[in-house]
């Protein structure tokens, strides 16, 4: 040590010199901070930061969605008469389906009672409000404000209402999560399309939307079928509604076929989330 | 007070970039009002002249926020940010040395892919770093690139072009009316 700090001393000038440079000086800060963060040391003053930012984040976020309403109803407004007419026709229908399934459960109930099987176990679900979004146009990320302190852990599955598959916790810091969405290229969803029971795997496609692939050519699957996670490897709970197959892409030298699937979950308008813990 | 507004404006155009405009964004796509200060920082306090380390903790900082929001690994808004000071300072010395509108709009443009095209280079290779220190979770240690970002980033390099050109005719009306005439 002693050594040490004799030749630092001795090569002071040196060192005045390299550190009047004000590139050597900035990636030394970064590579310095990178270091210290690694060691875990910038937890706190992160969970800190979060602390203060994320009201200011939440209601920000919430304005930009406004926003997102107002832009979109504008742009869609001849559209939404013709849409009015088609949703209420498809409400009426939906309301006799609903009728069916009731009875259904109704009898499915009663079926597991006769088999002793015990009722789908469900884990426990975690609000959350979404905050924001990653801030480079190459990231698939969306921050929420619940944290480690609330019980998340990373690679925890992260829903919207209506049992849509949004992505998982990649990284957890005290009270802010961020999530890793579906679309995000190098994502890995086991799913199975519901009416058919045909298995493959869901990545990230274009923007906002998502390829199932790993399907094979002499698999029958067809646009508007329904896909849903199949619980395989353990990664997502099984069932968890993630969109409907929009087109299907199928070249006859290739072995598998793949499938545009359109996520049933807004990515640019999620606000609140539910953690599965 | 100057450092005070400086840190406010930064902090302020992070969490709008986080927050704000990518709900806003047309195909994923949102400006990048990061990179349109520290374009506008380079231009014009820099002034072709990076000598000066007291003037550099602005553009440190902004990378730094951007870190702490993004999910990627850490330092690598930063880094990208230190390269594109680089690379914007050497664009006007040798290229744009007279800052009129077509350049700025060049410079802008040239700014955001460069700075995209950094940022691509410093994820893919941080995260299989990230990934064995265990800082960071992807499943595969990948981090392919959307094909469709290429779009994105043209996008972004459009919406960034009118806020800069926006942002330095303003500010040079206000302040720099004999500088840069």
């Amino acid at each position: 040590m002693v050594l040490l700090g004799f030749f630092i001393y001795d090569k002071l000038p040196v060192m005045k010199k390299i550190f009047k440079k004000p590139v050597i000086l900035a990636l030394l800060t970064i590579i310095g901070l990178i270091f210290i963060n690694g060691q875990g040391l910038l937890k706190q003053p992160k969970d800190i930061f979060f602390r203060i930012t994320a009201p200011l984040q939440k209601s920000t976020y919430q304005i930009s969605l406004k926003f997102k309403d107002i832009i979109d109803l504008l742009k869609n407004i001849k559209r939404l008469n013709s849409q009015n007419i088609e949703y209420q026709e498809e409400n009426r229908k939906l309301k006799g389906e609903l009728a069916g399934l009731k009875e259904t459960a109704r009898e499915n109930k009663f079926l597991r009672q006769q088999i002793d099987l015990p009722e789908q176990i469900k884990g426990q679900l975690i609000l959350a409000d979404v905050i924001g979004q990653s801030p480079a146009n190459l990231g698939e990320y969306i921050l929420i404000d619940k944290g480690e302190k609330d019980g998340l852990k990373a690679g925890e599955t992260v829903i919207a209402a209506g049992n849509l598959l949004v992505g998982r916790i990649s990284q957890v810091s005290n009270s802010t999560a961020k999530v890793l969405l579906i679309t995000y290229p190098g994502s890995r969803v086991n799913a199975l399309i519901q009416e058919s029971g045909i298995s493959g795997i869901i990545r990230g496609g274009s923007y906002n939307s998502l390829i199932m692939d790993w399907i094979a050519q002499d698999e029958k699957i067809e646009s508007n079928q329904t896909v849903i996670t199949s619980g395989l490897a353990n990664l997502f709970p099984k069932g968890i509604f993630i969109g409907q197959i929009e087109k299907v892409i199928s070249s006859q030298p290739q072995v598998f076929k793949e499938a545009i699937i359109r996520p049933a979950a807004d990515f640019g308008k999620i606000d609140r989330v539910f953690v599965i813990r | 007070m100057k450092s005070l507004s400086i840190v406010l404006i930064l902090l302020i155009s992070v969490i709008s970039q986080t927050s704000f405009w990518p709900a806003l964004g047309i195909y994923g796509a949102a400006p990048n009002l990061v990179l349109v200060f520290i374009l506008a920082w380079v231009i014009l306090v820099f002034q072709k002249d990076l000598s000066d380390s007291r003037k550099f903790w602005p553009i440190i900082l902004a990378g730094l926020l951007l870190d702490l929001f993004s999910g990627l690994p850490f330092g690598v808004f930063s880094l990208s940010f230190i390269g594109l000071t680089y690379l914007v300072d050497w664009l006007i010395k040798n290229i744009f040395s007279r800052i009129n509108f077509g350049s700025l709009v060049l410079l802008s443009l040239a700014a955001t892919l460069f700075y995209n095209l950094i940022l691509i280079i410093l994820i893919r290779l941080f995260i299989p770093i990230s990934v064995l220190f265990g800082s960071i979770s992807f499943k595969d240690g990948s981090w392919p690139v959307n094909p469709y970002s290429f779009y994105s980033i043209l996008l972004e390099a459009v919406y960034n072009t009118i806020l800069i050109t926006l942002i330095f005719y303003g500010i040079k009306k206000i302040f720099y009316q004999k500088q840069f005439r």
